[in-house]
């Protein structure tokens, strides 16, 4: 519990990026919310035109505060980005100068029209009050946000990374074997063909007639199995493009897929 | 009296360098036979004897020159070497793709089960004389495209099926209530459509019944 509120109280109070434009909407918003909750109880018990035009006469503190906080905000980002080492100072410098802009915003405006509690000091300073502390909620709700969200893409960046590690893995795991087994058919069994076939051309010279057609049939099986059965399986786990070998690779590939 | 022929040998597969290389050795032909596992082994062979004709791997191994590399080596050291290159992928075209250098003295053969003595020495000969074989190949067999078996008809299946498991026309007849003779015939019309181009030497029943066995196994 004494651990969820110490990170709850340290996320509160880092220092999060300024940001101008949510932070100048929910403003507005709240100003204008502000300034109508002011009139909303006479205008709909006791609705006439005058206590309307009184509510029209706020309407330039709400169009100030959307203006200079806009600037104000964008600035701060900007001496922020500048000056990384300064960014702590300037996140609560720009906290406590916003409630200023926005209190002052209010007082610049001041009318016949508006609200005789906008003259009122405790009100100012409830504004300038309540706007840091806004000021505070939507830059530490907007800031975890987007670090929970920065955070779960890196985690799936990660992931996507190492999927594509494992898939080259594999591809090469298979190209080993593939040139493996092209290997061991070209030179190992191949070769032992050749040998068994002539091995047995000098065994058979000693043979009648009759049994040496018998195994010059088997001679030949040996040599057909070599030339196209065991052959063309090398050829086509791992076609060698090496020199003369170009064309033969090219026209096995073609009958292979024609 | 003239003397045999001296022939270098280079080749990294050592049992076929043991087994040729000695089968050689013993031909009435070949004076002497000097045998090489890799390219740097070739070369001080060669530095040292005058060879007339050199049978050469093409594949080598990682660790040497290739055949056609080593060749023209050879060639630097002794212009009048003649050079028979050993693969086992020669292709039919295989010579006209080979270097400028190689218009002289030269022929390629290919590694085969039914590569003979006499024919490799007619081979180093002939090209320790200048001369050019232009098809050494003399047993290229034809890929197979036809299923043969499916030509014959159900009894001859039959007779030459009985004939693959080793029995002999007449034991074959008392099986299927034939005459010896008719099975005969029938066997006899099978070996034509089974064995089309047979080769000298050749026995057609063993022929025709591996034919026959591979087929009818890559039907299953």
């Amino acid at each position: 519990m004494g651990a969820g509120i110490k990170s709850l109280v340290g996320e509160v109070f880092k220092t999060w990026p300024i940001r101008p434009w949510p932070l100048t909407a929910i403003m507005t918003l709240v100003v204008f919310m502000v300034n109508l909750a002011g009139f909303s109880s006479p205008v709909v018990e006791n609705w006439n035109w005058v206590r309307g035009g009184e509510f029209l006469a706020t309407l330039p503190s709400v169009f100030l505060s959307f203006a200079s906080c806009l600037v104000f905000l964008w600035a701060g980002l900007k001496l922020s980005e500048r000056y990384k080492r300064q960014a702590t100072l300037i996140y609560w410098a720009w906290g406590v100068g916003l409630g200023f802009l926005i209190t002052l915003a209010r007082v610049v405006t001041i009318n016949e029209k508006t609200p005789e509690v906008w003259n009122y000091l405790n009100s100012s300073i409830r504004i300038t009050v309540s706007t840091f502390v806004l000021y505070l909620i939507v830059h530490v709700s907007l800031g975890i946000t987007g670090q929970r969200l920065a955070e779960q893409v890196r985690v799936a960046e990660l992931a996507r990374q190492s999927l594509e590690i494992q898939r080259g893995k594999l591809i090469s795991a298979q190209e080993d074997v593939r040139r493996q087994v092209a290997d061991f058919l070209h030179d190992r069994l191949q070769s032992d063909l050749v040998l068994l076939g002539m091995q047995l051309q000098g065994f058979i010279a000693n043979l009648n007639e009759h049994d040496r057609s018998v195994a010059q049939a088997y001679i030949d099986e040996i040599e057909r199995i070599r030339q196209f059965e065991v052959r063309g399986v090398s050829q086509q786990l791992a076609p060698e493009f090496a020199g003369p070998y170009f064309a033969p690779a090219i026209n096995n590939l073609v009958a292979r897929y024609s | 009296m003239t003397r045999g022929l001296r022939v270098l040998y280079v080749e990294n597969d050592e049992a076929l360098l043991g087994l040729l290389g000695n089968s050689l050795a013993i031909n009435p032909q070949v004076g002497l036979l000097a045998k090489a596992g890799g390219s740097q082994q070739a070369l001080e062979l060669a530095a040292e004897t005058s060879f007339d004709s050199a049978l050469i791997d093409i594949n080598l191994g990682p660790n040497s020159l290739s055949g056609i590399e080593l060749a023209l080596r050879l060639r630097e050291l002794n212009e009048h070497l003649g050079i028979v290159l050993l693969s086992q992928n020669i292709t039919k075209n295989y010579l006209a793709s080979l270097p400028g250098q190689f218009d002289y003295g030269w022929a390629a053969l290919q590694k085969s089960a039914t590569l003979s003595i006499e024919h490799i020495v007619d081979l180093l000969h002939a090209t320790s004389l200048g001369k050019i074989v232009a098809d050494p190949s003399p047993e290229a067999f034809t890929l197979e495209v036809d299923n043969l078996t499916a030509q014959i008809s159900v009894r001859q299946r039959q007779i030459v099926g009985f004939a693959a498991t080793g029995l002999d026309a007449t034991a074959i007849a008392e099986q299927l209530g034939l005459t010896a003779v008719t099975v005969r015939q029938e066997l006899s019309k099978a070996y034509k459509v089974l064995v089309p181009n047979p080769k000298p030497g050749t026995d057609l029943r063993t022929a025709a019944v591996l034919r026959f066995l591979r087929e009818t196994r890559g039907l299953e």
